[in-house]
């Protein structure tokens, strides 16, 4: 039987400090694969749980970021396959952060936003961790505990998806 | 920065960049993980509890059959 690893009031607070500090990528993150602010909180929040409750050995390996984003979208995947999907509700575009940003660039921008819903899980979260945290192949590979190929692989499926989105769009209209 | 990699980019920045999240989630977090963390001890109190005493009851039985009268 596996015990858990005890934790010293010194653990906790290192833990409680890390995750303080993170909080907000960790939010950015969980709300660009679920696009939904509940779905995103209801993420972090277990995925820290998990963390938590590992944390000595997770802070002795040395990366608990890469460990909790896994955790997180493991979790999304186990999601879609219990058909649990997460909750999505798209916010409007905040006007404020695009207000130069000429018509063509902001309707292309929300129709992109849309469609990575769409995305599979996974190579979801590949286009977040690689476009938007713009991290390396490398890297989102020893973060997803997967080969680079198979990152390249996702990001194919989900650029796929997304221009798959946008001719459908063009069709329809 | 290629142009798919650019328009995804501005597309999930422009709608994520000023989330923020509750500090809330971490103490929420802490709170519930030192009651999972005292359920678990008391289930593996109750394991070893259970353990013991079915090692000593299967001890006594062993004992009894070779011929030695322990609690008698």
């Amino acid at each position: 039987m596996r015990r858990e690893a005890e934790m010293d009031p010194e653990a906790e607070l290192a833990f409680t400090e890390w995750a303080a500090a993170r909080l907000g990528s960790l939010v950015r993150f969980g709300f660009a694969l679920t696009q939904s602010e509940g779905g995103a909180e209801g993420l972090v929040e277990s995925a820290l749980a998990r963390t938590f409750l590992e944390w000595p050995a997770i802070a002795g390996r040395g990366n608990p970021d890469h460990y909790v984003r896994r955790v997180m979208v493991n979790e999304l995947d186990t999601r879609r396959r219990h058909r649990k999907r997460p909750e999505v509700s798209v916010p409007d575009i905040d006007l404020t952060t695009t207000f130069e940003a000429d018509e063509a660039e902001v309707a292309e921008r929300d129709r992109i936003w849309r469609e990575i819903v769409n995305v599979a899980p996974r190579a979801r979260a590949v286009l977040v961790l690689r476009f938007y945290e713009r991290r390396s192949e490398y890297e989102v590979a020893q973060l997803l505990a997967c080969s680079v190929e198979s990152v390249r692989a996702n990001t194919a499926a989900g650029i796929a998806t997304l221009r798959a989105g946008r001719l459908l769009d063009s069709v329809s209209r | 920065m290629s142009t798919v990699e650019a328009l995804v980019h501005d597309a999930i920045s422009a709608n994520v960049d000023l989330m923020s999240g509750s500090p809330r989630i971490v103490e929420r977090v802490v709170a519930s993980a030192a009651q999972v963390r005292r359920r678990r001890r008391r289930v593996r109190a109750l394991g070893a509890g259970l353990a013991a005493t079915t090692a000593l009851a299967i001890g006594l039985a062993i004992a009894r059959l070779l011929g030695w009268h322990v609690l008698s």
